[in-house]
């Protein structure tokens, strides 16, 4: 017995079930394969997407410093490798520059270093495996790290993260999503060939397994400010190291994510779709029609804060030209934004993190945003 | 077949315990359920927002430093001049059935008086997809997996009607999700279109591995760039 999939035969024809049709033994064969195909497959695409322009991602750090943060969805507590790669460029005389990737799970934390020598435009890659710990677990804080070697600079073009696929077959035994309370049963594809039995197991199993796959969540939008930016051979303010930490008014309809909310979606009794927001201090704002409140110790507090969004139809619109009912998701354009967002009436004298400590000129603003969704 | 695009309900598990007639049409919701997460759900998808300077003249005019330069204080970062160019290039893991692919992109263009036609001004946007293979020293692009499109003022693209600040509006374009009917072999950037990523590219694979959206851009800036795996309601 094998928990076999293949990309070729995974559509199952529900007509071939019904009543009066002969039900043909390819359909629940067809089932097994696409329920294993889902779950070892399913979401291994970018968790994390950034991308800059303008020399804004720079730095000339002789130590490690953190670059950005993001949250990512997890795809399941058996995929436990994931890949990064870079496109980037360096400046100066090279010797040893490196990007640090840290995935941090629940307090677990898993590092992968990539070396960076490209002196045109570039890419790097590596990769870690993460262990997972005990209890639930959906997502994991990203943490970027940049250090060079003295006269040398790293520009950042774009950063991309994926976990990789469970290649076929699956091994044996009970897989789990997101914690070890409900199971996914992969299934025997030999079991499900001509003249074997159909059996209430194979039904069970399938129910369980498709409402556990159907709270995998996905990434749908990865924000992190670019925190510690400098430029030596590009000291001008015009050329280099002005990198955007804060969301401001301007990012109102402009930083776009587009959540698929398909019919049946509000149905759904799960988490469904998460904001995760990092902030300093405390900050209202409104993103895709609800009014989010983060509150925290102080005004120099930075945390990570998770909000359950819910669909308010009103303010939905349909992204138009792709099929299916993608929506856009962002900023709203109301006063609350307006008035809190960072703005031209509304500055930031400071940069996170070094003017953080005893002071409050960073407060009041979101640093960090991911948008995850099933 | 059909491909539901809705989470429909599932069978209650009750009807298909032991003992009770199982009902063709229970195994039919499973099955349906499953071609939803397989080819609507887990379509891929990539979003990226594209960074730009957060350097304002205004800031630097009234002599505030460096630091205080940090956020996106307007929708547009301006800044554009005829000739402007950039590229970028940005990666995605792709599935293993992935094929057409919609792009949807948010960019700025530069200003000017003239008509959209003219030649004064004449923004551009080319998009092309590489394959990205790691043999050991890291990932390079060994193959053009699709030549691509080009998107121009005569097909979708904007300019801005400001003259003065360089300031823009934010403009959206994509690629459509019209399939053609034959595989694209053209081998420089053609009308836009869906992107398509064969299953295999001369001696590599290509599907479910990595490749790179190589974009191009001229009298133009890219804001932000979104892939999608489109949705087909029939397959067989």
């Amino acid at each position: 017995m094998s928990n076999s999939y293949s990309s070729t035969s995974i559509l199952s024809d529900p007509a071939s079930t019904v009543a009066s049709r002969q039900v043909t033994f390819e359909t629940p064969e067809r089932m097994g394969n696409a329920s294993n195909f889902a779950f070892a497959t399913g979401n291994c695409e970018n968790v994390l997407s950034q991308a800059f322009a303008d020399r804004c991602f720079i730095t000339d750090s002789t130590s490690y410093v953190e670059m950005a943060e993001w949250r990512i969805p997890l795809v399941s507590l058996e995929h436990d490798e994931i890949e990064f790669i870079v496109n980037y460029r360096t400046h100066g005389t090279v010797s040893a520059c490196n990007v640090r990737f840290t995935i941090d799970i629940d307090g677990s934390t898993f590092t992968s270093v990539l070396s960076l020598s490209s002196t045109t435009n570039g890419f790097a890659n590596n990769d870690v495996t993460v262990t997972f710990p005990s209890g639930t677990h959906y997502y994991a804080t990203l943490t970027m790290e940049i250090i060079v070697n003295s006269g040398a600079e790293v520009e950042m073009f774009s950063v991309m993260a994926y976990f990789k696929r469970l290649a076929s077959p699956l091994t044996a035994g009970f897989k789990f999503q997101y914690n070890n309370a409900t199971a996914i049963t992969p299934y025997g594809i030999n079991r499900l060939k001509v003249n074997q039995a159909f059996t209430s197991r194979f039904a069970h199993n399938m129910i369980d397994n498709i409402t556990e796959l159907r709270k995998r969540f996905r990434s749908l939008l990865s924000w992190s400010g670019v925190y510690n930016t400098n430029s030596t051979l590009f000291p001008s303010f015009l050329d280099a190291a002005i990198s955007q930490i804060y969301i401001g008014v301007g990012d109102i309809g402009t930083l776009l994510s587009y959540p698929m909310l398909p019919s049946g979606f509000e149905n759904l009794d799960f988490d469904k779709l998460q904001l995760h927001v990092k902030a300093i201090g405390d900050v209202d704002f409104t993103f895709f029609g609800q009014s989010l409140s983060i509150n925290q110790a102080s005004d120099t507090t930075v945390g990570w804060h998770i909000f359950d969004l819910e669909i308010d139809n009103g303010e939905l619109s349909v992204l138009g030209d792709t099929r299916l009912p993608y929506y856009n998701a962002t900023f709203d354009d109301n006063e609350e934004n307006k008035t809190n967002l960072i703005s031209l009436g509304n500055l930031r004298f400071n940069r996170y993190p070094p003017a953080l400590t005893g002071a409050t000129k960073t407060t009041g603003t979101i640093i960090g945003l991911t948008l995850i969704g099933v | 077949m059909l491909i539901s695009t809705a989470y429909s309900l599932l069978p209650n598990k009750t009807s298909c315990n032991n003992g009770e007639i199982l009902f063709g049409s229970s195994v039919s919701s499973m099955s349906n359920a499953l071609n939803q997460l397989n080819y609507v759900k887990f379509l891929n998808r990539t979003n990226y927002p594209i960074m730009r300077s957060a350097y304002v003249p205004l800031i630097d005019t009234l002599g505030y430093s460096r630091d205080t330069m940090n956020s996106k204080y307007t929708p547009s970062q301006g800044r554009i001049t005829k000739g402007y160019v950039e590229s970028h290039k940005l990666i995605s893991a792709t599935r293993l059935v992935s094929d057409w692919i919609a792009v949807v992109i948010q960019y700025e263009s530069g200003s000017t008086s003239q008509d959209a036609g003219s030649s004064a001004f004449a923004p551009v946007i080319d998009v092309e997809i590489g394959l990205l293979n790691d043999s050991g020293s890291g990932y390079t692009q060994v193959a053009v997996v699709d030549y691509g499109i080009r998107f121009n003022s005569a097909d979708s693209l904007e300019l801005s009607s400001e003259t003065s600040t360089q300031t823009a509006s934010s403009y959206m374009v994509d690629s459509g999700y019209i399939i053609p009917a034959a595989i694209p072999t053209n081998t420089t950037p053609e009308a836009p279109r869906p992107l398509y990523i064969p299953n295999t590219v001369g001696a590599y694979q290509a599907r479910g591995e990595r490749v790179v959206f190589n974009i191009s851009c001229t009298d133009c800036k890219l804001k932000s760039f979104s892939t999608f795996d489109l949705y087909k309601a029939d397959r067989s």
